[in-house]
Formats: C-alpha cells, structure tokens, sequence
C-alpha cells in the first residue's frame, strides 16, 4: 500500500545515509597513490588499488605495521669485519696508502649501491625513508673520514631507531664515531674546548637555530661533550677520555651538575621548546612546504605526550586534515633517491647495476652518506634549479630506455677483506696480525720507540691491538718495556707492576731485582709477557721498509734504519728470558696480509703504482641488481595492469601523478599503441617532480 | 704581451658589429639612468670562499703585536709575507694576486661583515647571500632582488645571471638565474628536457609546481641561447689550474668569449673550514685562489674583456682573532673582499679592523657588506636599490 511504501523508502534513505555518513571513509585510487607516495618511493600499480577501499586509518595503520629496524637484504661483509688502522696504513708505503683509501672509496660505492637496493626491494619504504630523513637530520659524511664502516654502521643504528625514540637517536648519534670525528669533537678537550658538535646540536638536531638556548648554553655543552671522542688504537668506537674530559661543574637549562653528553640530550629534551623544530622538519618531508603554525604545535604537542616516540607522531601526522587536503597535493618536490627509487618501484622497472643509481643520484645533488654540510641535503625548491632540471630528465630518460636485464644478472660482491689467517697455533702461541711502528726517538743514549701489535691472540682471547712502548738508555744500562692494558683489560697483566706515574701502563724491566718486591704474577700474565718481550725482535723485524714518524722529518716519509730497534729489542727479549724464563711456544704471524689491510689489488698493482687500472678492473667485475618486488617487462604490460575502461592516457595519470601533468593536449590516438612514448611523456613532464 | 687595444678590437668585430659601443654584454632592463652616462657592459664574477676563510692570515698586520700575540704558532712573520705595503703583508702563497695588486688592479676592502654576526656556516652564507641583514630569514639573494624587474620588460641578456659552482646563493630567486657544472654535460642534459616552451613565466613562485614549471622554462630558453653562441665560436685554449676552482672559471671564460651576454656569474672554491692543521690546508687554498684568478685574467685580457670584469671573493664569516689548540681557527666574524678587474681601484680599501678592541674575542666589523653590495651594483650598473643604500661609508671600487 502505498503508506507502507513511503516508510518503507523513508527507512531505506535513512540507512543510506547512516552507512555514507556513520563508516569510515574509503580512501579512492588517488587518495591510496597518494598515502603510498608519500609514505615511501613511488607506489606500483598492485600496491594502489590494494590499499583503495580501506578506510585513511587502517591504512596508515598498515603501513605503520610495515616498519622494521633491521635491513631485509644483506650488508656487504665487510661492514662487520675487522678494521684495520686506518691512522697508520701509511706507513707501509705511498702506494699501498693510496690503494688503502681507493678501496675505502669502493667500499661506500658498494655501500650506496647496496642501500639503493634495500630502498628498491624493501616491502617497507617508510622505513627507508625514515632513514634518509635521519640520516640528512644528523648529517655527516663519508668525505671527512672516508671510514665506510662507520657510515655503514650508522646507516644501521638509524635504521634500528628510525621509528622509535628520539631520545634514543639523540643520546646515540653523541657516540657515533662519525659524528664525533665529523664535528671535531675529538678535538674538544677540557684544556681548549671545541663547540662545533654541541652549537651543531642544539641548532640542527634538536631545538632549532635560536630556540631556547644561547652562546654560553652552546659554551657549557661544549664542555659537558670534552673527552667524548673515538679510542685512537683499539677498535674505533665512542670512548670517554676522562684525562680531557672536564668534569668540574656546569650549569644548563636550570640544572647544575658535572654534566656529560649525555646529560646534554636529556636536559634538551625536557627544554619546554624542544620539538617543533623537528616536526616542522617532518612536515616538510610527508606533508607541505608550508608548515602550519597551530597544527606544528598540535602535533608537538602529541608527540611530548607520547615520551617523543616517533610511531604515535606519525599516526598523526598522517591523518591530519593537512595531510589529505587537496591543496596540497603535489606540494612537495621529489629528492633526487625519491625519484629514481620511486619511479623504479612505480613503474616496475628492474635495474642491472644499482651503482648507476648511486652515480645518477650524486648527480643531481643527492650522493648517499655524503651530504653537502652538517645542514644535510637541500631542502623542496632547492633540489631544482636550470642545471637538476635537465639532468632530472637526463636521468629519467634513461631510466626509461634502460634494458631489461635478464634474469640472474651478475652479483658478484667486491672481494673482501679476510680475517688474517694464522694457519694452526697452539693455545698459548702468541698470534700477530700485523706489527707498526708508530715513533722512533734518539737522543744521546736515550732511546724510545712506540710500538702497536694488532690483532693479538693468546690463550683463547683475541684483541684488536696491544700498544708498546720502547725505552732504553745505554749510560744507565737501562731497558724497559711499557703495555698499555687499556687495550685488553681487564682481561691481562692484572698481576704485572704498573708504570709508576700512570696505572693504565704495565711495564717490565730487565735490571735485576726488578721483581723482588712485587707479588708473583700469574701464569697466564706471565706467559702473555713472555711471549710478547721474547718474540719481539721478530715483530719488529717485520716492519723493515715501513716509513716512521720521526720528530725532525717534516716529510713524514723517512724509512728509518732499524738496526737500533732491533738491537733494543734484542736486549729486551734476553733480560725476559733471563729473569722470567724462556718462552716455548711460537710466534704465528698473518698470513693473509694484504686483504686483511683492506689492501685488495695490491699484487695486481705490483709496482706500477697505477691504482686507476685496478680500479677500472675491478669495477668491471661486479655490479648489484635491484628488481622491486612488482616488475612489469614493458610499459605496456604496466599500462594493462591499470584496472579500469578509461582511456591509457587517464588512467596512467591517475596511478602516476598527483597534479595533472601541464603538457599541452596529449592526443590520446598517439599513444594507443605507443605505451612508451605515453610513459615518457608524463615521466618527463615537470608536473611529476613534485608529489 | 698583446697588444691590449688591438686585441679589443679584434674582438668586437668578432661579434659581427664594427660599431665602437658595440657592448660586451647588454644591460638588463631596468637601469634608470638619471641622465648618467650608463657605462656598457660591465660583469661581475663572484668567487664564493666556502667554509670561512681566515682573512687574518691572509691580508696580515704583520707590525701589530696583537696580532702575534694571539696566533704564536700560526701566525705569519714579515720574512714569510708578500709585502703589499709598510704594515700589511699578503699570505705567501698569493703571489699571482701580489702581482695583479702590483699591476693596481686589485684592492683590498678590509673589515667586511655586519651587525650581530652569526658563526653558523650556513646561516651566515644565507645572510651573505639575501643581503638583509642577521636578522632577515628571505631565501632571495641579493643579486636577484637588485635585478628584480617588471613582467615582460625586454631584455637582451642570454640570462641575468649564471652559477657555475656551488648553489644559487645571490642568485637564488625570481629572474632569469640558471646554473651550470661545464658546457658539455649542459648540453648533453638539456637535450632531455621535454617540449619547448616560448615564455618565461612570472616571477613569482608560488607553489612548487610553479617554480618547477619556471625552472624548466628558464633551463631551455637560456640554453638554447648559450648553445647558440657557443656553437658559433670557436673554443680557445688558456692555461687554467686543474683545479675545481680553475675548471669554473675556465667555463666563465669560454661563455664571456663566445659572446655570452650575463652579468654575473658565481664559482665556489670548498675547503676554507681549518679548524686544525690550518696553515697547509690554508696556504693551499689561498695559492689554488690566486692561481685561478690570474688565469682568468689572464684570458680575460686575451679577449679584450678585462676592463670589463670584476672578480669579488667573498666568505661566510672571518675566523677567530685567536688561533685554538689545533693550530687552527674557529668561526669568527669580519673579513677582507678582494676585488679584482681591469678598471678596479687598487690599494687598500675599508678600513682595518681593530685586534685591540674585540667583541666578545672577535674582530668588529668596518665595512657593512651591504654597502659593498651598494658599492658593486652602482660602480658597475649605476643600479641604486634601497637595501643597499645608506648604510655606513661605501666604497669606491672602479676607478671613474
């Protein structure tokens, strides 16, 4: 009947209504590219229309979930080996210095291209992004230290942390070795303090230039940071140097106290105007260049109550009104590494060689790990000026035009440095990896030589290095030898006498009743002594050819006659097995040497000393290939994986752009069969520079 | 030598004109001339010294006994110092620049710098590089906003400016700014940008879109007109140091020969951030400085063009009056500019700041940096820009 009707179609547009305006919203095509987009390096078809129909919050929710603090691909091996002196490469001659820092510069090229690979295949961008932010926020760079293992070692903390705490990141990268050495904070010392680190802190890392802190805040903090810097002989990592550490009373941000670097971060933290400095940064990565006032402290806000964590952040970044509206669509301009990963993962285009990304990248101003100062990488309009412009579409180009490898392309990996191989030694064998002469000193009849073992072995127990020093004076018929045990303790020589002036050093000497009034020493102290004063002309045999540093040789590259040290030595080891007793068991040396140097390629340079054929040698045997995990074989099978019955033309627009693409009319019969030439057209349009 | 005349005149006919005021370079369009005699032509080249450079060890007061006083172990003697007068000694290591200074063609602007002076490598190069004082946060520079001119004003520039290394610096903003590593890769690269626009859009950028679209628009319309010109001469060869600094200014050289018509151009020579071990690291710089300049005006003479040129080096900030614990310098404060040109006027200029009253350990500055924008644009332009005017005693740069 007709009334029955009318409630009937009254309930019906009453339910309508609820489901439009009660649910969560679906997020369309363009809204899903756009989340995707912004959230990591471009978005492949698949990916799209997956995430199209759930609502702004659960996908964001999946794409937060996706966040790792591991890498899914491997570093290169290396990264966790064993590092060889790098102060001291030098030494063994011009040639093998060069060769040392040539293959450091292949290294970091390994490194760049292994990332770009990770940015390719990760099933988590967003992570990947987040490290680049972080590692532009903090910036250092491979050029001052040419150290790859720390970038790569960096590289890897950023990513444990990128979307953690930033407390966490602040207290970490104030003990990155890079960081410290970037900064010159191993030069800042209580005597003469160095305010390149704690000014950089406060102004780029954590308040903003100006926000809170002032001249004398950048003095104290500088001095809270003396003595923070990287130990000189063992392994290179963060060591507090308490002799040039000023540890006398500073007052910051209220807080009195002998404050540490550490102390430094907390106090920052709790400065009532830390963090919108970091989340206008944040904003002008996922959301505008344009920063709004309000919604920056809104946010701020958020992420003070959440202890600074950077996930809840995040959330609500990505679901404020700013980050949807459609105003600012296509407000943020790519970076170089955004566009050519992102075109690469969008398009499906798998990549023979991942170095070429790495070279095309430097070339328009993005060299992975070698920002262009501590303020890191330039910033939206400042990534495009006449000379980016056209290598942008240099770039693209050929990335576009770039053949498709076959499958199993070549991936061979950039022979690595080895372990030193001992061959067989005995438990109490004393194993050196490699012996340097570090000074060499005659006055008169005074002698003094420094000396570092590295690479030690004995009973069971391995150290990078053991530092020696060599005194002897033939008026007073004196000889002694000096271990500083900071570098193995305390696992040796606690029951060997100490150095009268300075604990940290052990020492024997071979005047008779050297020991008399000392308490016995044990037997594996006293076999490590052994070993070491008795086999120590053969150690310093091996540094025949080195070059020293000698105090009058301005030309730091005199091969000294080492006759004196060896007869030092010599004297040494008799007074040792005069009064400790003679040593049985052998001396094993390295075999390996040149790899264990990261002297890859020095017997095929052999004397020739040209480094550039090497490397044009080596280079040619390796390449890293990178296939996202969606590929299409041709433009046209990624246009056929478009859903939908518009036009190529309007769809391609709609999975690729977020602004219409500004070239005049594109005749839509052209590109009917020309799947190419539509690609490249919108690929190289100006309007697919911004996102 | 060549004949200096006879080597100008060999150039202009060259550019295809017999007339006398043939201009090297045309004028931008917007030079209200009150009656003046605008002179043609002029460029200049800005030399951007990056990291800070250590004017103190550089242009030295060697007779001062403060001056030893705070550098004991990297301060310079008189013996180790090119002497350019009674109390002033040039770094050693310029000596290219000691010649040119010899020749009256260079002077020396000491004490350059400004109010409230920030020790931020990159703050202090933006306040260098907008020309607004500490205080201002504009992203424009100087050059751009002194150049700033109506929307379709014709002009018969290739482009009103060209940066060779480094970023756009005084340079970045609104007008026909563009950039460029060497010619070669210039080519080759602009040969991808898409379609082929016919008008440069307007100034202003509002939106990213916008300055992408601008920047696109400018790339090719400046780049076909340099392929042009380059196309239609033949490349000279000059000897030009093989440094970073030497290949800029080479490609300065070949695009002011083939008749590339720019007011300004800018190169960037890194490295000037001594810290500790300065006196190698600096005395290589300063040596790689000069070298280039000398062979730039050198080629600069070959063409009949040095009358027209002044070079102007300029830095972030001087460094510390003290020297630290790492035989170094840490960030300071003034500076000397060196300008250099055919028609430069030579001897000392500014004045010297004092080493006996320091702010806060620093050398106070003498001459605004503003004033030496001021000076620049109206020796060379006869461009008086409010900005620039008015702001302590200007100097005098070309000689009349």
């Amino acid at each position: 009947m007709p009334r029955l009707t009318y409630v009937h179609a009254l309930c019906c547009l009453l339910l309508s209504t609820t489901v439009v305006f009660g649910g969560p919203r679906a997020m369309t095509i363009e809204e899903a590219r756009h989340l995707l987009s912004r959230t990591g390096f471009g978005a492949a078809p698949p990916e799209i229309t997956a995430l199209a129909g759930q609502s702004y919050e659960r996908g964001v929710d999946q794409i937060l979930a996706t966040l790792h603090t591991a890498p899914v691909t491997s570093m290169p091996a290396w990264v966790d080996m064993w590092a060889y002196p790098q102060e001291f490469v030098w030494q063994l001659g011009q040639t093998e210095a060069e060769l040392y820092f040539t293959n450091r510069w292949l290294e970091i090229e390994e490194l760049s291209a292994w990332w770009m690979t990770e940015m390719i295949v990760t099933p988590s961008p967003l992570t990947e992004r987040l490290v680049v932010f972080w590692h532009d926020h903090f910036a250092t760079s491979f050029e001052v230290s040419e150290n790859a293992q720390w970038m790569a070692k960096q590289n890897r903390f950023f990513r444990q942390h990128a979307a953690g705490r930033f407390a966490d990141l602040a207290h970490g990268i104030l003990q990155d070795p890079a960081m410290l050495d970037y900064l010159s904070n191993t030069s800042n010392v209580a005597d003469a303090p160095n305010e390149n680190l704690a000014r950089e802190f406060f102004e780029l890392f954590t308040l903003g230039e100006n926000r809170g802190y002032d001249q004398d805040d950048i003095r104290i903090a500088a001095r809270a940071l003396t003595g923070h810097t990287v130990t000189e002989y063992g392994a290179p990592e963060f060591f507090l140097d308490i002799e040039t550490h000023d540890a006398g009373a500073k007052t910051l941000f209220g807080e009195t106290g002998p404050l540490l670097g550490a102390d430094v971060v907390d106090l920052t933290l709790s400065h009532p105007e830390f963090g919108p400095y970091i989340v206008e940064k944040l904003w002008l990565e996922f959301i505008s260049d344009q920063p709004d006032r309000e919604e920056v402290a809104r946010l701020t806000a958020i992420w003070r109550a959440n202890d600074f964590q950077m996930q809840p952040l995040l959330r609500a970044m990505l679901l404020s009104d700013a980050f949807w509206d459609p105003h600012n669509r296509g407000r943020l301009i790519k970076s170089p590494v955004d566009l050519l990963v992102g075109t690469i993962r969008t398009l499906g285009r798998p990549v023979a060689d991942a170095r070429s990304l790495v070279w095309a990248s430097g070339d328009l101003g993005q060299s992975l790990f070698m920002p262009p100062n501590v303020g890191g990488w330039p910033q939206g309009i400042g990534w495009i000026n006449d000379a980016s412009a056209s290598g942008r579409a240099t770039a693209l180009t050929y990335l576009l035009g770039a053949d498709m490898p076959s499958d199993g392309a070549a991936k061979m990996r950039m022979m690595t440095p080895m372990q030193p191989s001992f061959g067989k030694a005995g438990p109490e064998d004393l194993r050196i990896g490699q012996t340097f002469v570090t000074y060499v000193h005659q006055e008169g009849t005074e002698f003094g030589a420094a000396i570092i073992l590295y690479d030690v072995g004995f009973a069971g127990r391995s150290w990078r290095s053991l530092t020696l020093w060599l005194a002897h004076d033939a008026d007073e018929d004196f000889t002694g030898l000096y271990i500083n045990t900071a570098d193995c303790a305390p696992e040796c020589f606690a029951t060997v006498p100490t150095a009268e002036d300075d604990p940290q050093w052990v020492r024997f000497e071979t005047w008779d009743g050297f020991l008399d009034q000392h308490p016995p020493i044990n037997a594996t102290d006293m076999h490590l002594l052994q070993a070491v004063t008795q086999h120590l002309p053969e150690l310093a045999k091996t540094t025949a050819g080195h070059r020293v540093w000698q105090p009058d040789d301005p030309a730091f590259d005199a091969v000294p006659d080492i006759g004196q040290l060896i007869a030092v030595t010599q004297i040494l080891a008799q007074g040792s097995k005069r009064h400790l007793g003679p040593y049985e068991a052998k001396l094993v040396q390295a075999q390996s040497y040149p790899n264990v140097l990261g002297l890859a390629g020095l017997d095929a340079i052999d004397g020739t000393g040209d480094i550039d054929d090497y490397v044009a040698a080596r280079e040619e045997t390796f390449a890293i290939a990178a296939v996202p995990r969606v590929s299409y074989a041709s433009a046209r099978a990624w246009l056929n994986a478009l859903p939908g019955d518009a036009p190529d033309s309007q769809r391609a627009a709609q999975f690729l752009m977020a602004l219409p693409p500004q070239s005049p009319g594109m005749r839509e019969e052209k590109f009917a069969r020309d799947a190419d030439a539509l690609l490249r057209r919108l690929v190289l349009s100006p309007a697919f520079q911004v996102k | 030598m060549t004949n200096f005349t006879l080597s100008r005149r060999r150039f202009l006919s060259a550019l295809g004109g017999g007339v006398a005021s043939l201009p090297l370079v045309s004028l931008p369009g917007f030079v209200k001339a009150a009656g003046q005699q605008v002179p043609q032509g002029n460029v200049l080249l800005l030399i951007e010294l990056a990291g800070g450079n250590d004017g103190l060890n550089t242009v030295v007061p060697f007779m001062d006994p403060r001056y030893h006083a705070l550098r004991p172990e990297i301060g310079l003697a008189q013996r180790d110092l090119l002497t350019l007068d009674t109390d002033t000694g040039l770094h050693a290591a310029m000596r290219p620049m000691a010649d040119l200074w010899e020749r009256g063609e260079v002077q020396i602007v000491e004490g350059v710098g400004y109010p409230d002076p920030n020790r931020s490598h990159f703050r202090s190069i933006e306040i260098w590089n907008a020309g607004q004082g500490a205080q201002a946060v504009t992203q424009q520079g100087w050059v751009s906003n002194a150049f700033a001119t109506e929307v379709g004003k014709a002009d018969s520039t290739d482009a009103a400016g060209l940066v060779l290394g480094g970023e756009m610096g005084p340079l970045s903003g609104p007008g026909r700014f563009s950039a460029m590593r060497d010619t070669d890769t210039f080519f080759e690269t602009l040969a991808h940008l898409p379609g082929a626009q016919h008008e440069v859009r307007a100034a202003r950028s509002r939106t990213p879109i916008d300055h992408v679209l601008a920047t696109y628009d400018s790339a090719l319309i400046t780049g076909h007109a340099i392929r042009r010109k380059l196309d239609a001469s033949r490349e000279r060869w000059w000897d030009f140091p093989q440094s970073a600094l030497g290949e800029q200014l080479r490609t300065a050289a070949r695009l002011l020969d083939a008749g590339v018509s720019v007011p300004v151009l800018k190169v960037v020579q890194d490295g000037y951030d001594t810290h500790d071990a300065q006196p190698e690291q600096h005395a290589f710089l300063l040596a790689e400085l000069s070298q280039a300049i000398a062979a730039f005006a050198n080629a600069m003479r070959d063409i009949g063009a040095w009358d027209q040129m002044t070079v102007v080096t300029y830095s972030e900030f001087g460094r510390t009056a003290r020297e630290n614990a790492s035989a170094g310098t840490d960030h300071g404060t003034a500076a000397p500019v060196f300008v250099a040109g055919g028609r430069v006027a030579g001897g000392r200029g500014g004045q010297r700041p004092s080493l006996d009253r320091l702010a806060d350990g620093e050398m106070i500055f003498t001459t605004d940096y503003r004033s030496l924008y001021g000076a620049i644009l109206n020796d060379l332009w006869r461009i008086a820009h409010p900005d620039f005017d008015q702001i302590g005693v200007r100097p005098n740069l070309l000689r009349r």
